[in-house]
């Protein structure tokens, strides 16, 4: 019914689609699946008309159509409703849905009444066994209602095609259950429901197909029943065609022996709980798992980034309660975050003003609080040469480098007046997210000459093979716990492991 | 699969060219301002003139400094104009009424601001308010409080020469307030510039979550950011009083809207869409420079408001094209 041929994307020279092709059925339920950044925003945004592809066409009922705009698409009947909501939270049910194309009285003023009677009629066709409020503001709503109330909305044109972009996401389980059985309605009688979900279980229990996508390409479109979660994840993940996921640093002899560097006991916060690990002086613990197992927050708890509900953590035998960043810095654990324009650089600022920001003090003019310009001019040019970072001049704004410049300034900042060889901890989240093969290399001998320094590293990355070459061990989260730490990782046997089969 | 970017050095000195104007249109037009004055006013080139721009300047300049603090931080205080008639209020009663020496009484008028600038700030950082709606309030409470101690009327008599002569002294040619207005110019600058109080606030302005993962005590960089917002424009009310040689409940009442200008047309140059305190001490010297020329133009008061609200929404355009403008 829909024909995806050739759909290539491409943003400042990167592809992020190529060259992807399958078909959405009339009346089924569509599964598609990735990791983040696996181009299924890119695919929905030019499906819906947000954005223009770059090549290739996408036809419907045979016929071939461009959208330019969101309208065009609806107009064709292609509906989306995105992730985060957007309806006005203080207008009730029936004015959301018919937002902008509220009946008239008098040619002028809106009739509330044939609002809602409008709303509601529309309400009973499309889902005549759930009963709604549609004169309550939606922000007094439940999410479940909420929903349905965006997927009205999308469906006034009638839609044929409804793309429900992570629908469930903060559902509570009861309100899941009636939204899954909604969407089972719509797909009985005709309606085309593309469903975008991290979770794969609620993925293969709603769907007749799915198609996975990784790194941009279409690896993918497999009928529901010949799939399990252990395949989709391998689908989602496994890059193992033409690289050589061998050795690991495995064999490494580490100083195991002696009393561990850093311990947690029982860490608990927000997004992960009751974790318990070990990491020797030296190691390189990789940590891995789905998108939302908890695994980043918990990398970055170590660093006091995130809040500690209950736990513990001692480091070379000191038990802390509390962290902040600060207080982590001092005691000489970093963290390289992940989306570092959001969380580790200024963007209006230049190379040496980022690279400068977290030892400040260390170019101090001769003790007083001011900068010593010329002090932190040399140490920016050091940092600048020892990581091999390309800027134009130390005084080039940040936004202007490629992401891979970027994140070696991100690093960068923590190797200002130091080599490093103080620290004990260093965090990696995503090292090598948005980074070229080149740079990602570097980064990789970065980390394995830290580690021989001596620095306990820590490496949370949803790349595996870029675990699995670097970890000394690697520990595997599940739903916010970790279930298994493995000494010799191979790629196969995590993603088992985050799939949770066995 | 490395994608090199590819730039020519024709890109490259296209990009110079389109930052150098940038960074300096504002510049220039304050410049063409200043010729165009010289050439067609009477009596505007003249060292006497220069010097009476200079002090004509001087308190809204501090006031703008002030600004300039807090929007660094993207904090904003509305509470300026009515802070600075409250020092000067206060300044004045403690040495009118109750013959308070004056370096005590100048010391107590910076002390509120002070004061109320960490009232505005811990609002702002422990409770969470926006610091838009916080010193909207706090103004119009100091705004009461300034008719409640003076009655509605000035404050005058019993003020000794030693500080009247700050607003009214001249060091060989140049106005006393014009001094101090300098220094603080100059060491405001070094702190923005060169301190690292400064880059943290700068920083905290930029990405508040960067700076707090890069180990730096946000708040305190906030709230310090605010108070010296309101000593800022305390001073300014203090130095208003001397030259005045009284207190006033409504003195330093346009000292909010013509700071904000100050602030958004610095933030067009040097560094658009970022507040600096160079690019503020210029927006300061572009509304005076305009309002003097009109004044010996002949133009009316109001007629120079239209004038200074024309180059304010100027200003703002420019500079939202260039960054978001967020104050809430």
């Amino acid at each position: 019914m829909l024909q995806i041929r050739n759909l290539s994307k491409q943003f400042s020279g990167t592809y992020c689609l190529t060259d992807v092709s399958f078909d959405l059925r009339a009346g089924e339920v569509h599964g598609l699946i990735g990791e983040n950044g696996a181009g299924k925003s890119t695919l929905v945004n030019i499906l819906s008309g947000a954005l223009p592809a770059t090549s290739g066409e996408v036809a419907m009922d045979g016929r071939v159509r461009a959208f330019s705009a969101p309208h065009d698409a609806l107009r064709a009947g292609i509906a989306h409703v995105s992730q985060e909501g957007s309806l006005v939270p203080y207008l009730t049910g029936a004015e959301n849905i018919l937002l902008g194309d509220e009946p008239k009285a008098a040619g002028f003023f809106i009739s509330s009444r044939k609002l809602e009677a409008e709303a509601q009629a529309l309400a009973q066709r499309t889902f005549p066994h759930r009963k709604l409020d549609l004169r309550t503001p939606v922000e007094e709503l439940s999410y479940a209602d909420q929903k349905v109330i965006e997927i009205l909305r999308a469906l006034r044109s009638e839609a044929k095609v409804l793309i429900l972009d992570e629908p469930t996401a903060s559902l509570p389980a009861e309100d899941k259950k009636q939204l899954s059985a909604l969407i089972r309605d719509l797909a009985e009688r005709g309606t085309t429901v593309v469903l975008i979900s991290h979770y794969l279980h609620e993925v293969l229990e709603l769907t007749d197909r799915i198609t996975v996508l990784r790194d941009g390409a279409h690896i993918v479109t497999m009928n529901t029943s010949d799939a399990t979660e252990e395949l989709l994840v391998r689908h989602m993940l496994a890059r193992s065609e033409g690289a050589t996921s061998t050795q690991g640093s495995g064999t490494r002899q580490l100083g195991k022996a002696g009393a561990p560097r850093l311990a947690t006991h029982y860490l608990t916060g927000a997004a992960f709980q009751d974790v318990s690990l070990e990491l020797a002086p030296g190691e390189v613990l990789g940590l891995v798992g789905l998108v939302g197992a908890g695994q980043i927050e918990f990398a970055e708890a170590l660093y006091g980034a995130q809040p500690w509900l209950g736990g513990q953590v001692v480091l070379n035998g000191a038990p802390l309660t509390a962290l902040t960043p600060r207080k982590a810095l001092s005691l000489g654990i970093c963290l390289i975050p992940d989306q570092r324009m959001l969380k580790a650089l200024q963007a209006d600022w230049s190379v040496r003003e980022n690279l400068s920001l977290i030892h400040l003090n260390d170019v101090s003019l001769g003790g007083t609080p001011l900068v010593a310009g010329t002090t932190e001019r040399r140490l920016s040019r050091e940092v600048v040469k020892r990581l091999q970072i390309k800027a134009s001049s130390l005084e080039q704004p940040i936004q202007e480098l490629s992401g891979g410049n970027k994140q070696k300034v991100s690093i960068g900042r923590w190797l200002f007046e130091s080599t490093g060889k103080d620290y004990q901890v260093v965090v990696f989240v995503e090292p090598s997210e948005g980074v070229d093969v080149g740079v990602k290399a570097e980064i990789h001998g970065l980390i394995r000459a830290m580690a021989n320094d001596g620095i306990s590293v820590i490496i949370v990355s949803s790349d595996l093979l870029e675990v699995v070459s670097l970890a000394d061990r690697v520990g595997v989260f599940r739903a916010g716990r970790l279930t298994s730490v493995t000494d010799v990782p191979n790629e196969d046997a995590l993603i088992s492991a985050m799939a949770g089969g066995n | 699969m490395t994608a090199i970017p590819v730039t020519t050095s024709q890109d490259a000195a296209r990009r110079r060219t389109s930052s150098f104007f940038r960074r300096y249109s504002t510049l220039l037009a304050l410049a063409a301002l200043f010729i165009g004055f010289s050439i067609f006013v009477d009596r505007f080139l003249t060292p006497t003139n220069l010097v009476n721009i200079l002090q004509q300047i001087s308190m809204l300049t501090i006031v703008g400094i002030g600004l300039t603090f807090c929007f660094a931080a993207k904090e904003i205080d509305l509470s300026v104009g009515f802070v600075a008639a409250f020092a000067g209020l206060v300044v004045t009663t403690l040495m009118s009424t109750y013959d308070v020496a004056v370096p005590l009484a100048i010391a107590a008028g910076v002390g509120v601001g002070l004061v109320i600038g960490l009232v505005n700030a811990l609002l702002v950082t422990l409770i969470g308010i926006p610091s838009l709606i916080v010193t909207l309030a706090m103004g119009t409470i100091v705004g009461g409080i300034n008719f409640m101690i003076s009655g509605g009327r000035a404050i005058y008599g019993g003020i000794p020469a030693t500080f009247t002569y700050l607003g009214q002294g001249r060091i060989g040619i140049i106005p006393v307030v014009s001094l101090i207005m300098l220094g603080l110019v100059l060491l405001s600058y070094i702190v923005m510039n060169h301190s690292f109080f400064g880059r943290y606030v700068y920083a905290l302005g930029g990405n508040p979550k960067a700076t707090q993962l890069s180990g730096i005590p946000v708040r305190r960089y906030r709230i310090l950011a605010l108070v010296l917002t309101s000593m800022f424009a305390a001073t300014a009310g203090i130095l208003l009083a001397a030259r005045l040689g009284s207190g006033q409940p409504t003195a330093g009442a346009n000292y909010l809207l013509d700071g904000l200008a100050t602030v958004f047309i610095g933030m067009t140059m040097l560094r658009p869409g970022m507040a600096t305190v160079l690019g503020t001490f210029f927006g300061a010297l572009f509304i005076g420079i305009v309002n003097n020329g009109l004044n010996l133009v002949g133009l009316d008061s109001y007629v120079q408001d239209i004038f200074k609200g024309a180059i304010l929404i100027l200003a703002v355009s420019i500079v939202s094209r260039q960054t978001t403008l967020k104050l809430l």
